[in-house]
């Protein structure tokens, strides 16, 4: 429990590329301590409804995630 | 994608060759500028598995060995390198600073447990045995014992890392809690210290042990730096 306190909730925090922009709001989409589905999955899901999943990957007229 | 695990300055040591981190990748190095990353190539699983895990920290305490690294949050990955780079130099200076703030030293834990664990918190409304509340009057005196009962717990628990900070006597050292963290533990309290003295610091823990009988108080680390950075 040591182990998972302080290498899921501490440390430092740097904003990767696992985000989505919805109407140009850059959203952190795996929580990483209640992680849902795989990454590759969330393409699947995600990438159907158009939402700009990964950078290179860009829906029509979707913003680029920062 | 890139996994990242820590962030040192440029030029200390590089991962061991052969080091692997996160689903058995090979850990190498990234140099920008006055910083180096400790990274692997990531992979699409991202749940966080007891196992993986480890395996993060298994990369970060191999870092740890011959210098305090700048543990990275589990799950952080990046498209490519360029990307994490990016982000690195973002914030360079701010990078620069904590491992200034850091260096030389490591995270040591306690936990503090009671003996015997006081009552738990009163069962909100609903729950288990309970019948539904009969008014709104009633539904809100059962919140506010709930709440009353949450409340003293917290209060005896802040109590019980009081005490140990007390025999303890230790105020010089950066210190940050954690109350109640789970069933039966009053808290856990995170160090920050000297890496020549975690020895000292074990044999501290273990005199305070012994000075309670209502108390378990268990040292743990050394960990890279996580709650201090």
């Amino acid at each position: 429990m040591d182990l998972v306190n302080r290498v899921l909730d501490k440390g430092v925090v740097i904003q990767g590329d696992i985000t989505i922009s919805v109407a140009g709001v850059d959203l952190v989409y795996l929580g990483l301590n209640a992680v849902l589905t795989s990454v590759a999955t969330a393409k699947e899901r995600l990438g159907r409804k158009g939402i700009d999943v990964f950078g290179g990957e860009r829906a029509p007229g979707a913003d680029r995630s920062a | 994608m890139v996994r990242l695990y820590c962030i040192r300055r440029r030029g200390q040591a590089p991962p061991p060759q052969g080091l692997r981190g996160v689903a058995g990748e090979i850990v190498r190095l990234l140099e920008d500028g006055p910083l180096g990353a400790w990274v692997s190539a990531g992979d699409d699983e991202t749940s966080p598995s007891v196992e993986r895990l480890r395996q993060h920290d298994a990369v970060v305490r191999e870092a740890l060995r011959t210098a305090t690294p700048l543990p990275v949050r589990y799950g952080s990955s990046f498209a490519s390198e360029g990307r994490l780079l990016d982000a690195l130099r973002e914030r360079s200076e701010q990078w620069l600073e904590t491992l200034e703030r850091v260096g030389g030293h490591v995270e040591m834990g306690m936990q503090v447990r009671w003996v015997t664990e006081p009552e738990p918190p009163a069962l909100p409304e609903n729950a288990g045995s309970e019948r539904p509340p009969r008014s709104g009057r009633e539904y809100l005196e059962r919140r506010r014992r709930s709440r009353e009962s949450e409340d003293r717990l917290r209060r005896e628990a802040a109590d019980a890392l009081d005490r140990v900070d007390a025999e303890l006597a230790r105020p010089e050292l950066r210190s940050v809690r954690t109350l109640l963290p789970r069933s039966g533990v009053a808290g856990l309290v995170a160090h920050l210290v000297q890496s020549s003295s975690i020895q000292a610091y074990r044999e501290q823990v273990r005199r305070v042990n012994a000075a309670f009988t209502d108390l378990d108080v268990e040292a743990s680390g050394p960990w890279a730096p996580y709650s201090f950075v």
